[in-house]
């Protein structure tokens, strides 16, 4: 948390402190907008999961302010600080996926091997660091590529998994089939990462001297679950792209 | 230029898409169904989690037999399917998952007995890991234990049907105790009626009165069932709580015992499209062919002994269907609706359906 306040503290005066009058004009200040569209998902799709039933994007607005420096015709830096919501809904069918549910209403928890469909929804709120350096392709297009720094602080992991059944605690043992679709969920929003830290290429396109829009991708390198979360038997990661335009001060 | 971005984020975007592996090997390593090649009618398909496969049989002799097993997709099984045994000793099987990682070990025997005479003397612990219950030594036997011990997540120090040393004659009988329920698999169970069945159980989360399947397949050798004997106590207890889980003021419960035979279609037992009677309509389907029931379980402090006939309502007649026998012995008469009372206790010793041959 203490990196995330100094990087914040390093964009917001970057401007005032280190900058002189003359390099002002080589400033760009920026405000950004748009939306996230992408997946948490396990880097390679797990061998658990057979089928892809259907995935949905949640509403994840992407609002914040960017700092540009001109280093010279071709090449910029930049960084800023952003609210950055990233989040999806996917329905698949697993086979044999290790995991933990809660059976709904009475609170008892069953650990062991579901076959059957599975639902999850993934939710993150962020405030987002990226650090970017810029090149000038032409009059209107800029290739951008960089790395950005995470702080999530609200998170959500939930699902519920039906029409299958249910190995427990291991697959010798009882057999226990979860027909409807509220019999049986999980829950493991407590047990997301607080950080994401990852890489990000994209390029916009000059509208015109004030509007720019863009499309940018980025692809975290830490996973979201925590690494002793034993029930979700995989890394996640999140892999969004971002369309938004950004509005030249 | 901007050709080449735009087939750059585009690339990009199909990056996310991972590609759907090939299926991972199964880790499933059950006996899907065991039977023999000279004995057709004798297949069952053992219940998941359980370990252990009996055969009864009247015919003394049936020793040798030649096996014919189906496992789980890709397991393999030793000795394999098809290679002769002496069943009248208890063969150890081990089956060993696709992905060689699960391993699963069954014994499996043909008992000579007489399957409809039970003295409750000799029981065991199932399950698997944590959840451990008791079940009778007689495997055509079931209880709604594990449901019990799966509900509560194996912390059950007495399930609802175990054993006691007060026994008519032997060492064990059955008790059967009616224990206050809760929530579970999100639905209401005011109570866990206390239940022992010649059949078979297994969780059905959307209708648990279907969990049960009662009945044995009844084969024509074994005869027509006559009499239905045995010895019980009963205690109802208090308070008695209906399917709301309201206590109802002044209701005294009762216990079940019963022994009733149905009709199946021909050759359905041990296949998918098995018939079995369920909670729901053991007592009413138009399946039945035959009822031997206690009319009235209420309050017997001391052993006491019952022989009832069965009433039939129509002939057997194997040219046209099977049959499958069954006996229900329960705490509560309406604990398949969760109607009952905390504590209410059904001890049952020395059970025979007798039979006179055809």
């Amino acid at each position: 948390m203490k990196f995330v306040i100094y990087i914040i503290v390093t964009v917001l005066f970057a401007g005032q402190f280190t900058v002189s009058a003359k390099n002002k004009e080589r400033l760009e200040h920026l405000i950004v907008a748009g939306m996230n569209i992408g997946a948490t998902s396990p880097g390679n799709i797990p061998p658990e999961v057979r089928k892809v039933t259907a995935w949905y994007p949640y509403s994840s607005f992407q609002l914040g302010y960017n700092i540009v420096y001109n280093m010279n015709d071709r090449w910029a830096a930049g960084s800023g600080i952003t609210m950055d919501n990233k989040g999806m809904g996917v329905i698949n069918e697993v086979k044999h996926l290790y995991t933990e549910v809660r059976l709904e209403a009475d609170g008892n928890y069953l650990i062991g091997y579901f076959s059957g469909k599975n639902k999850t929804d993934v939710k993150m709120a962020y405030i987002t660091i990226p650090f970017f350096l810029r090149y000038r392709l032409g009059k209107q297009w800029r290739l951008l590529s960089g790395m950005y720094a995470s702080y999530a602080h609200s998170t959500s992991f939930s699902g519920s998994v039906w029409d299958g059944y249910l190995r427990t605690p291991d697959p010798t043992g009882l057999e226990i089939s979860i027909v409807n679709r509220e019999d049986a969920t999980f829950d493991f929003g407590n047990d997301m990462r607080n950080f994401d830290f990852g890489l990000s290429i994209g390029g916009e396109y000059r509208i015109n001297s004030r509007f720019k829009v863009s499309g940018i991708f980025s692809r975290g390198l830490t996973s979201v679950l925590k690494r002793d979360l034993k029930f979700v038997p995989f890394n996640m990661y999140n892999m969004y792209m971002m369309f938004g335009i950004a509005y030249l001060l | 230029m901007s050709k080449y971005i735009v087939v750059l984020l585009l690339v990009l975007m199909f990056s996310m898409i991972g590609c759907i592996k090939d299926a991972p090997k199964n880790i499933e390593a059950d006996i899907l169904s065991f039977g023999f090649k000279e004995k057709p009618d004798m297949c069952v398909m053992p219940d998941k989690g359980l370990s252990k496969i009996v055969f009864e049989t009247k015919e003394p002799g049936t020793g040798m037999l030649t096996p014919d097993i189906t496992v789980s997709e890709g397991a393999t099984i030793d000795p394999k399917s098809g290679v002769p045994q002496d069943f009248n000793n208890t063969v150890l099987y081990t089956v060993t998952s696709e992905n060689r990682l699960w391993m699963h070990e069954y014994t499996v025997q043909v008992k000579v007995v007489n399957p409809l005479v039970c003295s409750f003397d000799e029981w065991e612990s199932a399950g698997a890991g944590t959840i451990q219950y008791p079940v009778l030594n007689d495997y055509s036997w079931s209880s709604a234990n594990p449901g019990v011990g799966t509900a509560r997540a194996g912390k059950v120090t007495d399930y609802p049907a175990r054993p006691t040393a007060d026994a008519y004659r032997g060492t064990h009988a059955a008790l059967l105790e009616t224990q206050r329920g809760g929530r579970y698999f999100n639905v209401l169970v005011p109570i866990f009626p206390a239940s022992l069945f010649r059949g078979k159980f297994s969780i059905d989360l959307s209708n648990f009165a279907k969990s049960v399947k009662f009945g044995q397949p009844h084969s024509m050798d074994l005869g027509r069932p006559v009499l239905f004997s045995g010895y019980f106590k009963y205690k109802a207890g208090s308070p008695f709580y209906d399917e709301n889980d309201n206590i109802v003021p002044g209701r005294v419960d009762e216990g079940a015992v019963y022994s009733v035979l149905f009709k199946t279609a021909k050759g359905v037992a041990g296949t998918e499209k098995d018939e079995f009677l369920d909670g729901t309509n053991i007592l009413t389907s138009d399946k039945i062919v035959a009822i031997a029931k206690i009319e009235h379980c209420t309050d017997t402090p001391e052993y006491t002994h019952f022989e009832i006939p069965f009433v039939y309502k129509e002939e057997i007649n194997y040219d046209l269907f099977d049959y499958k026998l069954t006996v229900v012995l329960a705490s509560s008469r309406e604990g398949d609706f969760y109607r009952g009372a905390v504590g209410s206790t059904l001890t049952v010793d020395e059970v025979e359906v007798v039979c006179v041959d055809f």
